[in-house]
């Protein structure tokens, strides 16, 4: 049952002309389902292809090839009965600088059918007290909780947020993945966003597509993702005595060593991957009282998707 | 639509800057030359020298005080008058030596508005002495003035409605132009398209609402222009309606720049390119007619001429629509071309 899903994307494919004559490839074939109610994250660095997919889903751009489908509504067939049950927030996106956020969410509420109150969508992202304030008197973190709920003026069942952390504090940014997980976990509604910060997609997503040139190269639950990659661990020691790395290597449990450096004070440290951490660890930590060398400091963390995006795609995420 | 068209009307209200320069642009025209109009070229200030007090000197004084139009000056110092005469100072200086020397009368003969009447009134009062000194009662044939030409046009009665067609282009052609732009660039097109509803919704309300600021806008420039004292012979409410109508020839311009311009830079920027060299060549500072035939052939098809000539005409001459036949053809011609080209060339949103 094709309504069973929230969105669908099928062998979609988005090509641009290219400056040199050819053909840009922005989205190169991909395919994927969300459910009613999931988290669902499209991570990848910029210009892999995230906005594009969104926004064709959204029907503001014309697939080249495949389709999309949004609560089992075509984007571009049903586009009006799509656009009336969707809310769209867009990258960077602003609103008139003119007119109060009560007359915003007003006008743009008249856009559809169904919509909410302005009050009442302003105090879910407590700004009640700014209801006659401009967009510009608003600090970072306000204005992008602003363009969420401005997006919601329908009350949507499906919402898309276009990298809606990029450019916030820290702070700030936790405040919105508090409003997010909210909106996601306690109204319910499904949310699709992109990003291209790991911890943002690992702590918001129930799963994840990680997206690099318009494939998509891995999609899981961060969790799954983290725990396939070949090393998911990674054990860090500080040692008082240099120790052969092939010795290291041989431990049970040890994919790989990685680097190693002399620290202050006469010790070394080195960083161990691993696939398990418990049976990695504990061979560890015999292998450090038979090798007559004592262990200053251990650490174990696990990998984040930053690694796994460093596997799959061999490049840093970051720019 | 309703609160779309409220939305943009109190957007075009509350944007002061883009407000300032749709307002104060014309208006500071209208005001400035009612200033220059008032001491204009020495207007019409005429200085008498007297070297011996005769009937003659009594007759000129007397003639020109009761005038209104003219300001009478005394002086003892004819060499100094002719100069300021020359400097465009005074508009004439007369000397009037002795009964039995000519009346010496300097002038300035590139004046041909003010000229030609202060010689008409001076010949005049100097033919009455004459006539009285050669014992004439009752003059033989006497000619009855009737002016025709009654309407007393000064400089800034033509300026005026000049500047009414000027204010309506470059509000209709910068500010479309520009905030279109931005609101691509902000992405607000792109947020109203992601909506359910018609791009043609929002660029309607944008339209009403310029069109009746721009009615205000026509309303203050005349208003400001009366009470500095212009003069408007035809009916205002016909102004109005011309006024409208030419607008919506400068929004579908301001929209054609909006649908092929990156930046709002480059969007302002070609607005003005194109609106500022109108200003020039459309009549708004001076005829048409003034210029090489050929050059006139081409300009009377810019769409800011048939405006101002309209709104002239209308001012000046108190035409009704009857006389504004080509004016209207060539305004209606203009309305159909640029709404083709801003059908065809404007791009609501680009992805």
């Amino acid at each position: 049952m094709t309504d069973d899903w929230a969105v669908e994307v099928d062998e979609l494919v988005k090509e641009f002309p290219a400056p040199d004559g050819g053909v840009l490839k922005a989205v190169g074939g991909i395919s994927f389902q969300v459910s009613k109610g999931e988290c669902f994250g499209l991570l990848g660095p910029n210009g892999a292809g995230k906005t594009t997919t969104l926004e064709i889903i959204e029907s503001l751009q014309t697939p080249s090839s495949g389709t999309t489908r949004v609560l089992g509504l075509d984007s571009q067939r049903d586009q009006k009965d799509v656009r009336e049950r969707i809310g769209v927030q867009l990258q960077a996106g602003a609103y008139f600088d003119f007119l109060t956020l009560t007359e915003i969410l007003d006008l743009f509420g008249s856009f559809y059918e169904k919509r909410l109150d302005p009050a009442e969508l302003l105090e879910k992202v407590s700004l009640t007290d700014k209801a006659k304030a401009r967009v510009a008197h608003l600090s970072g973190g306000q204005k992008q909780r602003f363009s969420i709920v401005a997006a919601m003026v329908n009350d949507p069942e499906v919402l898309f947020l276009d990298e809606p952390t990029t450019g916030l504090d820290p702070q700030a940014r936790r405040n919105l993945w508090d409003f997010i997980t909210e909106i996601n976990k306690v109204d319910g509604k499904t949310v699709i966003l992109t990003t291209h910060y790991m911890e943002e997609a690992e702590l918001l997503c129930d799963r994840v597509a990680i997206i690099d040139q318009g494939e998509i190269v891995a999609l899981d639950s961060p969790l799954a993702l983290v725990k396939n990659l070949p090393a998911a661990y990674r054990i860090t020691l500080v040692l008082t005595k240099a120790v052969d790395q092939a010795d290291l290597e041989a431990i049970d449990g040890i994919v790989e060593v990685g680097e190693s450096e002399e620290v202050d004070g006469g010790l070394h440290r080195y960083v161990l991957n691993a696939k398990e951490s418990e049976k990695a660890l504990k061979a560890t930590l015999s292998w450090i009282d038979s090798s007559g060398s004592k262990a200053e400091d251990i650490r174990v963390g696990a990998a984040t998707l930053e690694d796994v995006f460093l596997e799959t795609t061999g490049k840093s995420l970051r720019d | 639509m309703g609160k779309l068209f409220v939305a943009s009307t109190k957007i075009l209200f509350r944007d002061r800057q883009s407000l300032f320069w749709a307002m104060v642009f014309p208006l500071l025209f209208t005001v400035i030359f009612s200033l220059f109009a008032r001491s204009g070229g020495g207007g019409g200030t005429v200085v008498l020298v007297v070297d011996e007090p005769s009937p003659i000197a009594d007759a000129i004084t007397s003639a020109f005080e009761q005038s209104d139009a003219i300001k009478l000056e005394r002086s003892s110092d004819f060499e100094t008058a002719s100069r300021e005469v020359q400097d465009g100072k005074k508009a004439m200086a007369i000397h009037v030596t002795s009964p039995d020397k000519p009346i010496i009368v300097v002038f300035d003969q590139n004046n041909s508005q003010v000229t030609p009447l202060l010689l008409g009134a001076l010949r005049q009062v100097v033919d009455a002495a004459n006539l009285a000194a050669a014992g004439v009662q009752k003059p033989a044939y006497v000619l009855e003035q009737q002016g025709l030409a009654a309407r007393d046009v000064s400089a800034y009665d033509f300026y005026l409605p000049g500047f009414v067609a000027l204010g309506v282009m470059n509000f209709a052609i910068v500010g479309v132009a520009g905030s279109i732009t931005q609101y691509r660039e902000q992405k607000i097109l792109r947020r109203i398209r992601a909506a359910p509803v018609k791009p043609v919704n929002f660029l309607g309300a944008q339209v009403l609402a310029r069109v009746m600021l721009s009615i205000l806008q026509i309303a203050v420039i005349i208003g400001v222009g009366l009470m500095m004292g212009a003069h408007i012979y035809g009916s205002i409410p016909l102004m109005f309606v011309i006024g409208a109508v030419g607008n919506l020839i400068f929004l579908n311009i301001g929209f054609v720049i909006a649908g092929r311009a990156k930046t709002v830079d480059s969007a302002q920027g070609a607005a003005n390119a194109i609106a500022v060299p109108m200003m020039f060549l459309a009549g708004v500072f001076f005829p048409i007619a003034l210029l090489p035939p050929v050059l006139q052939a081409i300009l009377k098809f810019l769409p800011l001429t048939p405006l101002v000539s309209a709104m002239r005409k209308i001012a000046l001459e108190a035409a009704g629509i009857g006389q504004l036949g080509g004016e209207i053809a060539l305004l209606a011609a203009w309305i159909v071309v640029s709404f083709a080209a801003a059908v065809a060339l404007f791009r609501f949103d680009r992805s």
